[in-house]
């Protein structure tokens, strides 16, 4: 890829720009794509409609949890989160494009959200069906 | 019950994100489980309840984010969110 990448690209100037790069463009797709999943925190509009009401309703405690672990992973990382020349491309959008992608989107949160909240009692009611 | 073997379900973490792949790979193929588990009465989990569209959607994101998984854990890792 580095080989090739010269003769496409006029500007890059060769492979002492490392492959590294690359994975970071790759990491930073995986990431753009899933935080449009993530639920806003305490967004207690008037406006919230049934489904995003539900949603609210049911991530309360996922953020404690999240808490935890995010703790529990501090310190292994050595690469602090470089997110320069990072553009927000949904606020970007006209307040009609970002309403049909939150109408687009909220269904993907809640199916996340639910699948979360099984994992509580996953446990307990495989070793009831087990047994 | 079902023919699974017995397996902890993968939590998902927002700072890893092939947990989400984890998580939903998981609840894909125990679906069936995961359908008893929440239709019982016992255990109060009706709101969790999937429909077939909403599994259908756990289906697709998880066949989305399967491309990224052949690079982890090292990207996982070395890039959190």
């Amino acid at each position: 890829m580095i080989d090739d990448l010269p003769n496409r690209i006029v500007t890059f100037p060769g492979d002492e720009n490392r492959a590294r790069c690359f994975n970071h463009v790759l990491a930073l797709v995986a990431k753009g794509s899933i935080r449009q999943f993530d639920v806003p925190k305490g967004k207690a509009d008037a406006a919230l409609d049934e489904a995003e009401r539900e949603l609210n309703e049911l991530a309360e405690g996922i953020g404690i949890e999240d808490e935890k672990m995010r703790a529990e992973w501090e310190g292994n990382d050595e690469d602090d989160e470089d997110d320069e020349g990072w553009v927000d491309e949904v606020a970007r959008l006209s307040v009609a494009d970002r309403e049909e992608l939150e109408a687009n989107i909220t269904p993907v949160r809640l199916v996340l959200v639910k699948v979360s909240l099984h994992l509580p009692s996953w446990q307990s009611w495989i070793e009831l069906t087990l047994s | 019950m079902l023919n699974l073997a017995e397996r902890k379900m993968p939590r998902d973490v927002s700072t890893r994100w092939n947990s989400t792949y984890d998580m939903l790979d998981f609840a894909v193929g125990y679906q069936s489980a995961i359908d008893d588990m929440t239709g019982d009465k016992t255990t109060n989990l009706r709101k969790y309840e999937l429909d077939d569209g909403e599994w259908k959607i756990a289906e697709q994101l998880r066949d989305t984010l399967k491309v990224r998984v052949s690079q982890r854990p090292h990207l996982a890792n070395k890039f959190p969110i």
